[in-house]
């Protein structure tokens, strides 16, 4: 009989008469590592922000070590030993390493008058030691690596005596070798008794590293199970319901794909990231494009896109040279970029006005704005990607990631593009929200558009393309079709080169 | 993000939630500063027809640059440069009116003044990527020092009856000519950046700079005509200046770029660019005008003035603040 450090029981919680949990249910044992899935709005955020203080519930009990307990503010949940491990870091980037793991509980001299800079460094410098990484505390935090400062912000958690840390989405931008560092310090952590809740779109990584799995869905728990009991496909059905579950399997599409290519790409290079790519694609296929982040697959569709310079090969579009980023847009080529947030959206505008910014001239009319026909298009993309927006005139930063995505590539198919290039489209985005992209992309492709396609989830990579170009090292290293890939592990093993 | 589309509702539930105070707190607050002369000056001559078209008159030079202000501003941008680029202009169309070029070439050697100054702030910032706080701070003192050699600090007058009559202190009917020459670049300034894809592009760069540039849109050039549009707003506000006064001088526009500046953010821009309203900045304008005039007719000195001036206008954006969650 394990014992549960955490026992969450019966958890209701509304908003504005809106029930976000619906007596949810969430344990945690000593030393697991236990993930909690589901899509966006079924819980999750709310569970888990309950559990750190940050909401009161409104009905349920809390017990940490079999001890009910009350949290008013993210203080008591602190002390109670429960940290959070956020997306977007809470590092402050000018200050050290050392100044941000202590930042608010510095060891201090003279009746708490000052810091004691170098207990404070010799500390640090124990902490991350013990979890072997090799970060220097006396380092300002802007300078490491994604990976790295996602080290010091878990020996801040560490440096409170956390015995429950929560890991929202931690892989989310780290790189292959990153992760596998975040790994080996997660097993780490368990064997000291730590226990780890972890929130994760990435099936692969659940099966790598999770011990149990909670599955949510529309507020409630609806499966708690040994990671080894649940296979993927009862993952998949217990999170989305087995309706929509079937849009995540390979379908054979009876488009002909035989026609004159649409994109051809000829010896590309980028400086210090692509040498001598060449690949077509036809109209009405689906490709796609796989390789190891950092592998040059950003680059290649920039170039193609006409965002980032090469410096030789050309790019063709129906038999004509594009030679910048305005003729790219011109001859028909979209780009849904790898980071909605910064490279996608106008956050603090609506999404009217995201739709139309690819499309100004087309929404102009003797040289002004045509905002009504733009608000008619937005509304009807709205209705056609499933979006979850009260109207065409909501801020997109009110949205979550799986809309923002969507709004993103509503904006290159007001175009009706030839070339539609969407790199890591379902990244960070919530299952139902994938479930909707996919099923949209593939319809975009029946109508005869050619679509290349990034991702680092190869099963979804597997589910979509007809054909696939496999990118190592800044090289098309080897081109299948999809029939002959034999299974995940095939790609897996094809991408290391 | 999903945390706040969970706070949402309760957003929505109240009404006055709806009411954005930060954009509409300028109305409210001109509307006040006006009832408050009115109330307490009101017999004093502030409610004078002569001395609101006065408050008018002396706010048009103000208002111009705030309105060019507003694309800089809202693109994302900062230009500390026109108060010296309007003096620059003042001074270059005097002395080529003097020089016997005559009223056209005047006000085109002003003009280019003002290019002039624009695409050098312009080509610092897109090109050589340097903040435009500190390239247009260093433009403001180089220019004021172009300014003062150019004239040994001495007036130029000038005696031109056309650029009098153009830009002077002259009134059509009861509404003086500077102040119709606000109200005129104000409501192109509107249609510009409301309703041309130009505006929007304004808008989109300063949102976000990068999606602008993925969503195809050439930023770089984006911003450069926004420096023109300060540079030329400026300019023209120098010779407003000089019409004014008959006699350019150095000094012009001294502390105009605060002003206007103060103007742009109480009239509901975003000073992060995004996000801009041209009819705020005017009205903003004319609030700040507002208050100088009521405070020197209720007989404050020059230092009281500042004081109380600065109060307003940093209350008035605090309060103007959306209500803490």
């Amino acid at each position: 009989m394990q014992t549960n450090v955490l026992e969450m029981r019966d958890i209701d919680k509304s908003f504005a008469s809106n029930p976000v949990l619906r007596r949810a249910g969430f344990s945690l044992r000593k030393g697991e590592c236990h993930a909690l899935m589901g899509e966006n709005g079924a819980g999750k955020s709310t569970m888990m922000k309950i559990l750190t203080g940050v909401y009161f519930r409104d009905g349920g009990t809390v017990e940490i070590d079999g001890k009910e307990v009350v949290f008013n503010a993210p203080r008591d949940a602190e002390n109670a030993g429960i940290a959070m491990i956020f997306q977007e870091f809470s590092l402050i980037p000018t200050l050290t390493v050392a100044q941000n793991i202590f930042l608010g509980h510095e060891p201090k001299r003279t009746r708490n008058a000052f810091i004691r800079d170098a207990e404070m460094v010799r500390r640090a410098r124990a902490i991350l030691e013990e979890f072997g990484e090799n970060i220097d505390p006396r380092a300002r935090v802007e300078e490491l690596s994604v990976g790295a400062k996602q080290m010091v912000e878990i020996a801040k958690a560490l440096s409170k005596n956390a015995r429950i840390i929560v890991m929202d989405e931690p892989t989310a931008s780290l790189s292959e070798k990153e992760v596998e560092t975040l790994f080996r310090l997660v097993r780490q952590l368990k064997e000291q008794g730590i226990s780890i809740v972890y929130i994760s779109h990435r099936m692969a990584e659940i099966y790598q590293i999770c011990d149990r799995i909670t599955a949510m869905r529309d507020g409630r728990d609806i499966l708690t199970a040994d990671t080894r009991d649940v296979t993927m496909e009862d993952l998949i059905r217990a999170m989305l319901g087995s309706e929509r579950k079937a849009t995540m399997e390979w379908v054979q599409r009876s488009v002909d794909t035989s026609g004159v290519p649409v994109l051809e790409v000829e010896n590309l290079h980028v400086p210090g990231a692509v040498r001598d790519v060449s690949f077509a694609l036809r109209p009405g296929e689906i490709v796609g494009l796989a390789g190891l982040t950092g592998s040059g697959r950003t680059e290649i569709v920039e170039a193609v896109f006409g965002i980032r310079s090469a410096d030789g090969g050309t790019i063709k579009v129906d038999g004509q040279a594009i030679r910048s980023n305005r003729e790219a847009i011109e001859a028909g080529i979209g780009l849904v970029p790898e980071d909605r947030r910064t490279q996608g959206l106008v956050l603090d505008h609506s999404l009217k006005d995201n739709v139309m910014l690819p499309n100004l001239s087309r929404f102009t009319r003797k040289s002004f704005v045509r905002d009504a026909a733009a608000r008619r298009a937005a509304t009807t993309h709205i209705h056609d990607l499933n979006i979850k927006s009260e109207s065409a005139d909501q801020q997109v930063l009110l949205l979550s990631g799986g809309n923002q995505q969507k709004i993103v590539l509503a904006k290159w198919l007001e175009r009706k593009p030839k070339v539609l290039i969407l790199d890591e489209p379902t990244i960070g985005v919530d299952i139902g929200a994938k479930a909707d992209l996919v099923m949209k992309i593939r319809e975009i492709a029946d109508a005869g558009t050619a679509v290349l396609v990034i991702s680092s989830e190869f099963e979804e990579l597997l589910a979509i393309s007809d054909r696939l170009l496999v990118i190592y090292d800044g090289t098309l290293i080897a081109e299948m079709d999809r029939q002959d890939v034999q299974s995940e592990e095939a790609l897996h093993h094809a991408v290391q080169g | 993000m999903q945390y706040k589309a969970e706070t949402l509702p309760q957003q929505r539930s109240a009404i006055l939630g709806r009411i954005s105070w930060r954009e509409n707190i300028v109305y409210i607050c001109f509307a006040g500063v006006l009832l408050f002369f009115a109330m307490t000056i009101g017999d004093k001559g502030f409610l004078t027809v002569s001395n609101l078209f006065n408050i008018a008159r002396t706010t048009a030079m103000i208002a111009v640059i705030s309105v060019a202000m507003t694309f800089i501003i809202s693109s994302g941008e900062l230009d500390l440069s026109v108060g010296s680029t309007a003096a620059l202009a003042a001074l270059v169309s005097a002395m080529a009116m003097q020089a016997g070029y005559g009223f056209v070439g005047g006000v085109v050697a002003g003009l280019l003044c003002g290019v002039a100054v624009g695409l050098v702030n312009g080509f610092f910032v897109t090109v050589i990527s340097i903040p435009s706080f500190l390239v247009t701070l260093g433009m403001m003192q180089l220019v004021r020092g172009i300014d003062m050699r150019i004239t040994y600090t001495n007036p130029v007058p000038v005696r031109n009856e056309t650029f009098d009559t153009v830009f002077g202190p002259g009134s059509i009917g009861v509404v003086p000519i500077l102040f119709l020459w606000a109200l005129g670049v104000a409501i192109i300034g509107h249609i510009v950046l409301r309703y041309t894809p130009f505006g929007r592009q304004v808008l989109a760069t300063g949102g976000n700079r990068v999606a602008a540039r993925y969503s195809g849109i050439n930023t770089n050039r984006t911003k450069v005509l926004c420096f023109l549009i300060t540079g030329l707003g400026a300019a023209l506000a120098g010779m407003l200046w000089t019409g004014m006064m008959g006699t350019a001088r150095y000094n012009f526009g001294e502390g105009a770029e605060l002003a206007a500046i103060a103007a742009v953010i109480l009239g509901g821009t975003s000073l992060f660019g995004g996000k801009g309203t041209i009819v705020g900045t005017f009205v903003g304008a004319l609030l700040i005008g507002t208050i100088n005039n009521g405070l020197i007719i209720m007989g404050l000195d020059v230092s009281e003035q500042m004081m109380v001036a600065g109060a307003i206008i940093v209350l008035a954006v605090a309060f103007g603040k959306k209500p803490a969650r």
